[in-house]
């Protein structure tokens, strides 16, 4: 093929393609250049907009409330009663499903799951979670007690 | 942009600037949009764009007589940025697997313009834009260089490298 055939192919391939303007569209054209927009509109809504950020920064910035610490670990609830060895305490590990909060003796002492040292004697356990569960166990010195629950 | 508040540079008449790029816009601005571009809604995005774009620098404009031909070079820049965005699409869709904008071709073309077409938008941004405005427009080449900020025998590289490339294709395809 020819430089000049391809030349002509090119032009025409071009021009069938070629779309006719909409005819409305000079007149949206004129419509928006000549739509009067305020000049001060945009710097003044941009500079409200940061005005109202810094107020709301401001504001919240001393009223922030410090992210409260984790809940410490209660490694020993029940303390042995007084003039007990302490190594004589009792290990108790409780697992739970759904989790359940745990209270001990009616102290709260965590979420399952969870292990506890707990003081050789008999305890009220309680697990409060999709049900309250309510549990009496003794623990002997240095024994392990396991208690894994499914609580429907 | 502020068109209302735009001023014209000395000796160039805001009023009648504005009438003249509508005008421009209109008429051979489309053509060439819709040309490098395919489709209208993109021709007409890009036409007004370099509309809004042109006024906002009238002020900068000392020639009236360069109105026309610095609308057509601040279109044809705002096409080129369109068309170069399009091939980074296209190459990462192709990457991904996915089937990219393949370009405008109505359904009544013929089958050898629409596969010349095809060929065209798979051109290198410039190339199809110097092939546009020459064969499609019938400009000369001082004016598409213009158009396109680079020299005349920027220009001709470009076509004839972009014929080259299509007769490779056509020839291949026989």
């Amino acid at each position: 093929m020819s430089d000049d055939e391809l030349d002509r192919q090119i032009a025409h391939a071009i021009a069938a393609r070629r779309l006719p303007p909409a005819r409305d569209f000079e007149a949206r054209l004129a419509a928006a250049v000549a739509r009067p927009r305020a000049s001060w509109l945009v710097p003044a809504l941009a500079s409200l907009v940061a005005a109202g950020a810094l107020v709301v920064l401001l504001w919240r910035v001393p009223h922030r409330a410090p992210e409260p610490p984790p809940p410490a670990p209660v490694p020993i609830v029940a303390p042995p009663p007084a003039g007990s060895a302490p190594d004589a305490s009792g290990t108790l590990s409780i697992e739970c499903e759904p989790p359940a909060r745990v209270l001990l003796d009616a102290r709260e002492v965590g979420t399952t799951p969870i292990e506890l040292r707990v003081a050789p004697g008999e305890h009220r356990l309680d697990l409060v979670g999709a049900q309250h569960v309510v549990r009496r166990l003794e623990i002997k010195p240095g024994e392990h007690q396991r208690i894994v629950l499914k609580i429907e | 942009m502020d068109v209302a508040a735009t001023m014209a540079g000395p000796g160039v008449d805001r009023d009648a600037a504005v009438r003249r790029l509508v005008e421009l816009a209109a008429g051979r601005g489309f053509a060439i949009a819709v040309d490098l571009l395919g489709g209208r809604a993109e021709a007409e995005d890009a036409v007004q764009d370099a509309v809004m774009r042109a006024l906002g620098g009238l002020a900068r404009l000392r020639d009236p007589d360069a109105l026309d031909g610095w609308f057509y070079r601040v279109l044809t820049n705002g096409c080129l940025r369109t068309l170069r965005r399009r091939r980074i699409t296209r190459a990462f869709a192709r990457l991904v697997g996915a089937r990219g904008d393949t370009g405008y071709l109505p359904a009544h073309l013929g089958r050898d313009h629409a596969r010349l077409l095809g060929l065209i938008d798979a051109l290198p941004a410039m190339q199809k834009a110097a092939l546009v405005l020459r064969h499609g427009h019938e400009l000369a080449i001082e004016d598409i260089a213009s158009m396109l900020d680079v020299g005349t025998e920027t220009v001709k590289t470009h076509l004839k490298r972009a014929r080259a490339r299509l007769r490779e294709e056509l020839v291949d395809e026989r």
